[in-house]
């Protein structure tokens, strides 16, 4: 267990986490597990019982989530509650520790609960595909290769849902209850919470199972949608992992390209020829590749996606302001900073550290980030190539 | 006892400064704060009556991050600094965080937002950006489906109009709009600032104290938003729309009437936000068969606001049995029981943490201290105000209130 204690925070935050391969097989299961294990326990056997006790227990908050991690993915228990001193109740910790304990190691699983999981599944899966923006990140994961990581959905997909039998979900939760977790604790320090999550197996070892996406071809699609504007977007694969000297200077040219309103894309687009609200590149790290999405209109995508690579081979050909790299510098470094202030982004960088076995100091970080040149961004910038480019358009559904 | 420190100070030129110490924390967030948002469509000022076209607050945000010809959030970013703005119907704030220095991020917050630097061009320029987002909206269908209702329900009331106002308002918002509406609106007789800092709260004070000296208020009394007479019913009961969506959306809205004291709109507030948590959600045994029955999904809500001008409680869900859901919407209404004692009991406690995790949110502390001061009660009574209610007392409210102002909206697939 990793534990960072420190009296900063009214919460403890705490994080149960399992790592299974991530497989187009099992992640739609994995999705109604993740929806029954936290429907009810066998002490609270009901939504209301459940409920009830969370409210009671000062607002205590549990939530289960899927996060891919390349080949990976992590399945999420997370308990949010209040510091002991700061509530007068002599059986507060009893009731935190009481549901907890039902929550790890006696969740309720029935039919029941399995039909209701796939019935609101359904609903979300739905939903996803009605919004055009996540029609078209879907369809652009998709087409990028279809026989990468990056290809399978996180929240799995409609047709394994149909297919889907409670027997399955039911081996998928013996395979997650005989599998070591990694917990970690933030927050003022409870020794009776200790003793508890003491009690869960624990990891042996974790490791990173990642491979950078491959540069083969590029795939277009357009699709018709009856939405107000039309949503685009574009994967790029970068061929760097976190292990390349480029990776740092990938984040630099993530942050000059489109991650926040200091930004060429933001600048371009947005500013400069008003074509959008929206525009932003984000990286998905754990599969090399690069992401933009824009929201414009219909009768402006060729001017967005001709700004969209004019703004690419600026940074190749290192065309743009020295202030947007130092400024690029200092927002990775805030980054940082920023993450001692947030319980969960200190657990999810402890994580990553552990993972990515990094052991670098604050000042070694810094360091590298000093280091980023022009050129090393320009070098990470001529590997972007681009895999797939879809565009979910005002018009009827074909 | 819940590490943190406030200091409050009433300006020369009539600004608020509202300072709260978080010790150990890295960040710093500073907001800078009006009471003015999409309301304002008709204002009294100086006893002359103008109107503004709808959109105008929230334009004029946008154009206000342009100082000494560069973008504001350039500078920020040099100073090492991210900033943000929102317009609500009643507030439009501007803010920065930094992990770094406040000095400078401070003073630039505190210039750009009291100087306006706007051309025709550049308010020209904006239109695109704000038809975009305009668009971004309007195709989300839980947003369109609460816009719907509050057009149900209002006539005439500014609630009916979209803070970003119509695209007839984005297209025909011109300079001279923007400029009037900053001058009898942007002064510091009408400005907040808060700050959120682990730094020492007297130094901060003085830095404030010293930039404001050269910003003195230019107004004899601030604007006020003038509120069109509204009647009781409302402006159409039943309203549908077909967008591309699996599912139909259907809501649900009382039109409940204003409350005069503004302690009131808050205990009104408290009292059916817990009413909704204990009858509209888990705690409730029914809630498990709504679902089973499928008549509500994951998509499914309730809402509730009382103010001094409007009030309003709304449900809405996607659901594919609308007529179902419209029962149980009318029963749940209709049959205004007491809330058992021991939900009650789990809900106050819920509300009570709630108050405690905000006083961590520096964002949400922000926005919490700086609507409690425009709207003139005191924040941190507010959070107590939970200590004042018990299951007799949300009964009494419950049953005080008038249900029979109804609208239904609902989104078809097409």
């Amino acid at each position: 267990m990793e534990k960072i204690c420190t009296d900063k925070f009214s919460d403890i935050s705490i994080l149960v986490r399992s790592l299974f391969d991530l497989d187009p097989n099992t992640i739609t299961a994995y999705n109604v597990l993740v929806y029954m294990l936290k429907s009810k326990t066998e002490h609270f056997d009901s939504k209301q019982k459940l409920a009830l006790a969370l409210n009671h227990a000062y607002g205590m908050r549990i939530s289960y989530s899927l996060t891919g991690y390349g080949k990976q993915v992590a399945l999420d228990v997370r308990f949010q509650c209040i510091r002991s001193d700061y509530i007068s109740s002599d059986s507060y910790i009893d009731e935190i520790i009481n549901v907890m304990e039902d929550i790890l190691f006696r969740p309720l699983l029935d039919e029941n609960s399995f039909e209701e999981a796939k019935y609101m599944l359904k609903s979300r899966l739905e939903r996803l595909e009605e919004d055009p923006d996540s029609l078209a990140l879907s369809r652009a994961l998709k087409l990028a290769d279809g026989d990468h990581d990056i290809s399978i959905p996180i929240h799995g997909d409609l047709a394994s849902l149909s297919a889907l039998r409670y027997q399955d979900v039911l081996d998928l939760y013996q395979i997650y209850k005989n599998t070591g977790k990694i917990i970690f604790y933030c927050g003022h320090s409870e020794p009776r919470i200790f003793n508890l999550l003491e009690k869960i197996p624990q990891a042996k070892k974790i490791e990173n199972k990642m491979e950078c996406i491959q540069r083969k071809s590029t795939s277009y699609l357009v699709l018709k949608k009856e939405c107000a504007q039309t949503s685009l977007v574009l994967i790029y694969a970068t061929s760097i992992s976190f292990q390349s000297p480029l990776y740092y200077p990938l984040l630099a040219l993530n942050s000059i390209l489109g991650q926040g309103p200091v930004s060429l894309l933001f600048e371009e687009v947005r500013e400069k020829h008003s074509l959008c609200y929206s525009i932003s590149s984000s990286l998905i790290r754990f599969d090399g590749a690069l992401m933009i999405s824009v929201g414009t209109r219909k009768d402006a995508l060729d001017q967005v996606l001709l700004l969209i690579h004019e703004q690419i081979e600026r940074i190749v050909h290192m065309d743009y302001p020295d202030s947007l790299l130092e400024i690029a510098k200092k927002d990775l470094k805030d980054l940082f900073l920023r993450q001692k202030d947030r319980p969960n982004s200190m657990l999810e960088q402890h994580f990553l550290d552990m993972l990515l076995r990094r052991e670098e100091s604050e000042e070694q970080r810094n360091k590298a980030i000093d280091s980023i040149s022009k050129f090393l961004i320009a070098q990470a910038a001529r590997q972007l190539f681009l895999l797939s480019s879809v565009v979910v358009e005002e018009g009827e559904d074909v | 006892m819940f590490n943190l420190a406030f200091q409050t100070k009433k300006l020369k030129n009539g600004a608020l400064v509202i300072l709260i110490q978080k010790p150990d924390y890295v960040q710093s967030l500073f907001m800078c704060g009006f009471g003015v948002g999409g309301f304002n469509i008709k204002e009294r000022s100086e006893n002359m009556v103008y109107e503004n076209k709808g959109g105008c607050a929230h334009y004029l945000e946008h154009q206000m991050f342009r100082y000494q010809g560069e973008d504001v959030t350039d500078l920020f970013a040099k100073m090492q600094a991210q900033t943000n703005a929102f317009t609500s119907y009643s507030e439009t704030a501007y803010y920065f965080y930094t992990t770094s220095e406040i000095e400078k991020p401070l003073q630039l917050l505190l210039d750009f937002v009291q100087n306006l630097d706007i051309n025709a061009e550049s308010v020209e320029k904006e239109r695109g950006i704000i038809a975009s987002e305009f668009a971004m909206y309007e195709q989300n269908p839980e947003m369109r489906l609460i816009k719907e209702l509050l057009v149900s329900m209002y006539k005439n009331h500014p609630l009916k109009v979209d803070i970003l106002g119509s695209l007839d308002d984005i297209e025909s918002i011109q300079l001279e709009d923007l400029a009037s509406f900053y001058r009898r609106n942007y002064d510091p007789k009408n400005m907040v600032i808060v700050g959120v800092t682990g730094k020492n709260l007297d130094e901060v004070l003085k830095e404030i104290e010293r930039i404001e000296e050269k910003y003195p208020s230019k107004i004899g009394e601030r604007a006020v938003c003038i509120f069109p007479d509204e009647p009781k019913e409302v402006a159409r009961s039943k309203y549908s729309l077909e967008m591309d969506v699996v599912q139909p959306y259907v809501g649900i809205a009382f039109k409940l009437e204003p409350k005069e004291n503004i302690i009131d709109c808050l205990l009104y507030d408290l009292a059916f936000s817990i009413w909704l948590d204990a009858i509209f959600g888990p705690s409730n045994p029914k809630y498990q068969t709504w679902i089973d029955e499928k008549i509500i999904t994951q998509i499914c809500g309730a809402e509730v606001d009382f103010s001094q001008d409007h009030a309003y409680l709304m449900f809405y869900a996607q659901t594919e049995k609308i007529e179902e859901f419209k029962k149980l919407v009318d029963s749940l209404v209709q049959n205004r029981e007491k809330i058992d004692p021991i939900v009650f009991e789990s809900l106050k406690h819920q509300s009570q943490a709630r108050n405690i995790r905000l006083l961590d949110r520096f964002e949400g502390l922000a926005v919490e201290v700086l609507r409690a001061h425009i709207n003139r009660y005191d924040f941190l009574e507010s959070l107590q105000l939970i200590d004042s209610l018990d299951t007799d007392k949300v009964f009494e409210i419950l049953s005080s209130v008038d249900f029979s102002q109804k609208a239904e909206v609902m989104i078809s697939p097409s």
